[in-house]
């Protein structure tokens, strides 16, 4: 009898606590909002699966590599997490370069002052990032190092969240990549009112000219150039911007198809499921059961309403100068969220005016997001760091 | 110190990092801006682009032209350009 009970006290099943239960049930949410709602798959499927998978008793699969209590004893996901981003971080990297080799510059080229409304978007970082130094008023006790992984979530971009919170803040990884991710996956609720708010009826109308054809020439040279500047004076962005600039190069240049198709499809989903398994395995009870978590979610609610709010705001400031007049629906995509944000821009615009084309024009700021915020997440690495 | 609750130092720090991140994003970008701009005005030089006119310029050129001939019919009424410039 007393073997039967060793045995049952060895089991998941008389060890799982409530909070394990409310864990493993936002898991299997993850998963229905995955499969039923379509909202961001590729993402929150495996988060999902990790989070469950993280928080059953006893497994010890998120347990890290030591040389004090063996190697042996190291969890699956604890091994991957430990290399793939606390002590290597090379996935996020890895996902730049299959983001690079589908990304078309195109846009940007074409119509390059887009390029503005992505930086003024990075204001939502910011706002994020103060927000988490001011909640001290509130009992936190957030340092500059937490305070810019909040605030980076503002960049709308998970795998610079994810690169970012690792070197930075390795304990809010998990929550800080999760809460991007699900914003990003929300952005068609969050974005849409407050770009009403923020524009008028005839703002939305406005029509903009079809971008003109960018040469190969030029697709070739602006990589180039991103790479060699934005590396020189932000060395830290490297790991980010050069896997991105590559991947770029690797499509723009034609000569190497295998190259290009590997990274867009094999490397990039390859990386994408150990990514997100890793990130939804930091999601245990002990670090979501905390007022820090909401803490964060709000802050990150802040972060991307203040980065589409700026690039609206930007875009209305800009047409009292140019002569050719920017529709401000286009601003808001300059959070990041590629294409989603872009995609949100262009449907406002057609509610407002059917003859109203924004895709094209908005995948500037879009791109410009993802570049700006690789280079504020290299400031705050050089500058906390 | 405390100021608003917050750390004197990590105030310092912060509104540094906050003025150095925009600060930097928004030169780059605009350096990137301009380095577009130099790029077509050089591939337009080296002839490896070509910018077709658009379609508003192809309008206007159309525009023009039939004002062009709707002047030149109005000052010339009776004129026969195929006496004057037979083929």
């Amino acid at each position: 009898m007393n073997e039967l009970i060793d045995f049952l006290n060895t089991t998941g099943l008389v060890n799982l606590n409530w909070r394990d239960i409310v864990m493993i049930l936002v898991g299997l949410s993850f998963i229905f909002l995955a499969i039923n709602k379509d909202w961001e798959p590729y993402e929150l499927l495996p988060i999902g699966l990790g989070i469950i998978a993280a928080n059953l008793p006893f497994t010890g699969l998120i347990n890290p590599p030591s040389a004090n209590s063996g190697f042996q004893d190291a969890g699956l996901f604890g091994v991957m997490f430990h290399y793939g981003l606390s002590f290597w971080n090379i996935l996020p990297p890895i996902i730049f370069l299959g983001i690079g080799s589908l990304t078309d510059f195109g846009p940007v080229i074409a119509n390059p002052k887009t390029l503005i409304l992505g930086a003024a978007a990075q204001i939502g970082i910011f706002m994020a990032f103060w927000g988490a130094l001011f909640s001290s008023y509130i009992g936190m006790d957030f340092g500059i190092n937490e305070a810019a992984s909040i605030g980076i979530i503002g960049g709308a971009d998970g795998p610079t969240t994810i690169f970012l919170s690792a070197k930075l803040a390795p304990d809010l990884l998990g929550i800080t990549a999760v809460i991007a991710y699900s914003y990003m996956a929300a952005v068609a609720l969050i974005q849409p009112p407050l770009m009403k708010l923020f524009t008028t009826s005839d703002e939305r109308k406005i029509e903009m000219r079809a971008p003109r054809e960018v040469s190969k020439f030029e697709k070739l040279v602006f990589p180039n150039v991103a790479l060699i500047s934005i590396i020189l004076v932000v060395p830290k962005s490297a790991p980010l911007i050069s896997m991105f600039m590559i991947g770029n190069l690797f499509k723009e240049s034609d000569v190497v198809p295998r190259l290009t198709k590997a990274a867009s499809n094999e490397i990039l989903n390859i990386a994408t499921i150990f990514l997100m398994l890793t990130v939804g395995t930091q999601l245990t009870a002990e670090r979501v059961f905390d007022l820090q978590t909401i803490v964060i979610l709000v802050l990150g609610l802040v972060a991307f309403s203040f980065g589409t709010i700026g690039g609206i705001l930007f875009a209305k400031i800009m047409n009292l100068f140019v002569k050719e007049k920017i529709n401000p629906l286009i601003g808001s995509a300059g959070v990041s969220a590629v294409p989603m944000a872009a995609r949100i821009s262009h449907q406002l615009g057609q509610e407002a005016n059917p003859n109203t084309f924004l895709l094209q024009h908005a995948m500037g700021p879009n791109v410009a997001g993802v570049i700006g915020s690789a280079v504020i997440a290299g400031v705050f690495i050089s500058m906390v760091n | 110190m405390r100021v608003l609750e917050i750390e004197t130092s990590i105030l310092i720090d912060g509104i540094y990092l906050t003025a150095i991140g925009m600060v930097t994003a928004l030169l780059l970008l605009l350096f990137l801006i301009f380095s577009v701009f130099f790029t077509k005005i050089i591939g337009i030089k080296l002839g490896l682009i070509h910018i077709p006119p658009t379609a508003e310029e192809l309008r206007e050129s159309n525009l023009r032209a039939t004002a062009a001939a709707a002047a030149l019919a109005s000052l010339y009424p009776n004129a026969s350009f195929e006496k004057e410039y037979p083929q």
